[in-house]
């Protein structure tokens, strides 16, 4: 029945009610009106309970082209509750005026605090500022014209300014919202339902607080009122904003009925002083409840999410930096396919010469097949990488995998290899790390930074490793063309590159190994002008104290 | 001197230099394998028959390095590129660098066979060409100056009496001359004396 999607909001054109919702705002109107009618002043519309108000400010803020349904309603509920007085003039002046401040009141809570926002402690006290800046002006209008009517004595003004205005507000703090996030009532039905206990405790709690204040104690005595707080405020732990509108419905609903069937209880009004009290106090406590489970959920939604692009990522990047790595298994492989494939051949044609016996073919076929398992060796290395297996951590000395990675890179054709000075402390300990997934990150940064210096007359690429607080610090270093502030802030993101031919996704994927070692890998001042990444891997302790 | 073609096989894979090797000589082809470029090379000179068959990426040279090398040296074999992934920049830096052919290993059998043996019909071919224009060389310098003489303007195109007028000699000499200079050069007729003065200035102007 409520609307209030942003775009109704925004357009500027008055939203009107169908006939359905407007015969059920005007009935609700008037019925809240007279039930509601409950120790007035000098028998007018001033009482300090005025539920009416919160139902206009919804019906408003949700349907803003209704000007004068609501204006007919306040004035058909006058006269209906309360009979025409003496000065009939002050009936239609007054409900105009009234709607009018609603109407302004609702088009404040559309631009400063739509009700979305009444779920943050921002948003809910501006809409607690706002309801009572409205009670207030809407008391002023209106005991002012009763004022001027001498229906009002000039001294009681302010008396009946402030009943009015406390019965406005509460009606406004607790229906507003009630009735607008309507809509939200089996989220709030299935928050109730998955805590049976606590929704016992607190329906326990506001029966025996009833009890207590109208039955058992002196009702006269307000300070037993503090009772329903302790039920109410538990809601609004427990439920936040919802849970503690619906306890504070109950509240209110009971406070009526106490004070009507029950004489010697203290005035309604001192009662509803007390009421705002607790409206505010629940309200900005559910909100700051509300606003955590809320960001609570989104940092849930928002990990999940992150944890679906990762694993996207690391599957999309695998298949990625294995381009460089395919190629060199490619030739890997292709090796001993070769000679697989010859000395099949050469075995074939041995024996299709009739030469059965050759002495050559037994020997022929065993090299074949040795071939066959060298090739499916570097197979199984393949499809592990692209599996993406967990680390073989195990106890490794560095330099070595360094050093006969660097040759094999300077046998490579790939320019620039001569300009590769290795550096590495002939002390290190031994690491604990996978031994690939070091070559797959280390061939990785030497490949970058051979790319960086390639249009370097002078090129320089500096390994070096030394140890430093329980690991070893493996770095690459180059004195290429560096790269951009933008650059470096998104390194380590996939799909950011400084190369044109690049995917970016090596750095991304050698990080993610590296932390899958147990180390990591980041960028650090070059001492050469260009960049430099050091990886960090944890020493073998056990190696280490046991040599 | 007549040297048996041979195929000069170079791989740092041991399995590839065995298999290769046996299935080569399977096929009656001669050759003879080698570990590495360097070894490879210093066994080559000009008088290699044959062609190379060679691994691109080995340690130390690699195959490109090494068919730069064969060029400068005059080696004048064909070299036949083997790699296990042939991408294209690869490929035509192989070529433009007088490669004969580009395999991809694995190779197939029958198109490797095929690709040596044009191979080597085109060193014995090239070989044959450059031992016919050795001879031809030493034929011209048997010449006169005035038979060389003759020998440029019939090049040019001239006809006798414009050969005369420009020697300052009688029709009848240039053609003793002409006579003389196609017995020696074993020219039968006027193409052939054609072909031979453009050798001529080919072999003046390098």
């Amino acid at each position: 029945m409520v609307s209030h999607s942003s775009t109704t909001q925004n357009s500027g054109k008055p939203v009107r009610a169908g006939p359905w919702v407007i015969g059920l705002y005007f009935i609700s109107h008037v019925i809240l009106d007279a039930v509601s009618y409950v120790q007035p002043v000098l028998k007018l519309g001033i009482t300090p309970l005025s539920p009416q108000t919160g139902l206009v400010l919804a019906f408003l803020y949700a349907y803003r082209g209704n000007f004068w349904w609501v204006a007919g309603a306040f004035f058909v509920s006058e006269i209906v509750i309360r009979g025409i007085p003496m000065q009939v003039w002050i009936l239609p002046l007054q409900a105009i005026s009234i709607t009018g401040v609603y109407q302004l009141a609702a088009w404040l809570l559309r631009s400063k605090s739509p009700m979305d926002s009444v779920t943050t402690l921002n948003g809910t006290l501006k809409f607690i500022a706002i309801a009572s800046a409205t009670a207030i002006t809407a008391g002023s209008v209106s005991v002012g014209l009763y004022t001027l009517a001498s229906l009002v004595p000039a001294e009681q003004f302010a008396s009946a300014l402030a009943r009015f205005w406390v019965g406005d507000l509460n009606g406004i703090l607790l229906l507003t919202p009630l009735l607008l996030r309507f809509t939200e009532a089996p989220l709030l039905l299935r928050a109730l339902v998955t805590r049976p206990a606590a929704f016992a405790g607190v329906s326990l709690g506001l029966l025996a607080s009833f009890t207590l204040v109208f039955l058992v104690g002196n009702p006269g005595d307000l300070r037993f009122f503090y009772l329903f707080f302790v039920p109410a405020i538990s809601a609004a732990l427990i439920w936040g904003i919802p849970g503690f509108l619906l306890a504070a419905l109950a509240l209110q609903i009971s406070l009526v009925v106490g004070v009507q069937r029950l004489s010697e209880v203290a005035p309604l009004v001192d009662l509803q002083f007390l009421m705002s009290t607790l409206l505010v106090t629940g309200l900005a406590l559910g909100a700051v409840v509300t606003e955590r489970e809320n960001s609570a959920r989104l940092a849930l939604r928002r990990e999940k999410q992150l944890r679906d692009s990762e694993a996207n990522l690391a599957r999309a990047s695998r298949a990625a930096t294995t381009g460089e790595l395919a190629s060199t298994l490619a030739h890997e492989l292709n090796q001993p396919m070769t000679a697989l494939v010859s000395y099949l051949r050469a075995s074939e044609i041995m024996m299709a010469d009739g030469s059965r016996n050759d002495a050559r073919l037994a020997p022929t076929l065993r090299k074949a097949a040795d071939e066959a398992l060298r090739a499916s060796d570097i197979l199984r290395r393949l499809r592990n990488f692209y599996a993406g297996r967990d680390p073989q951590l195990e106890s490794l000395e560095l330099s070595p995998i360094v050093e006969k990675l660097v040759e094999a890179l300077r046998r490579s054709e790939r320019t620039g290899v001569e300009s590769i000075v290795l550096r590495m402390d002939p002390a290190l300990p031994n690491v604990h790390a996978d031994r690939v997934f070091i070559e797959v990150i280390l061939s990785n940064l030497i490949a970058n930074a051979l790319d960086a210096t390639a249009e370097r007359p002078d090129p320089v690429i500096e390994i070096t490793a030394h140890e430093s607080e329980k690991s070893v610090h493996l770095s690459v270093d180059d004195n290429g063309r560096g790269m951009s502030e933008q650059i470096r802030r998104d390194l380590f993101k996939a799909f950011v590159t400084s190369k044109s031919d690049g995917l970016g996704v090596g750095l991304a994927v050698s990080r993610s190994l590296a932390e899958a070692c147990g180390g990591e890998l980041h960028l650090a001042e070059s001492s050469l002008g260009g960049a430099k990444f050091e990886f960090v891997l944890p020493i073998d302790t056990e190696r280490r104290e046991s040599p | 001197m007549k040297v048996e073609p041979t195929i000069y096989l170079i791989d740092d894979d041991a399995a590839i230099r065995d298999a290769l090797m046996l299935l080569l000589n399977l096929r009656g082809l001669t050759a003879e394998a080698f570990s590495s470029a360097e070894l490879g090379l210093a066994k080559l000179n000009r008088d290699s028959r044959g062609c190379v068959l060679t691994d691109l990426r080995m340690p130390g040279m690699s195959g490109l390095e090494l068919l730069a090398e064969i060029n400068s040296r005059e080696i004048n074999l064909p070299v036949v590129l083997l790699t296990a992934h042939g991408d294209v920049a690869t490929t035509r830096a192989a070529l433009r660098g007088g490669a004969f052919d580009f395999l991809e290993k694995p190779i197939d059998e029958d198109i490797l066979v095929d690709v040596l043996t044009h191979a080597i019909s085109e060193d014995a071919r090239g070989h044959q060409k450059r031992l016919q224009t050795e001879t031809q060389l030493a034929r011209i310098n048997t010449l006169t100056q005035r038979e060389r003489q003759v020998l440029t303007l019939l090049g040019r195109g001239l006809q006798n009496r414009e050969i005369a007028i420009e020697l300052a000699i009688s029709p009848r000499t240039v053609e003793v001359y002409k006579a003389r200079m196609m017995e020696k050069l074993d020219c039968s007729s006027i193409a052939d004396v054609v072909k031979m003065s453009l050798l001529l200035d080919s072999s003046a102007r390098s």
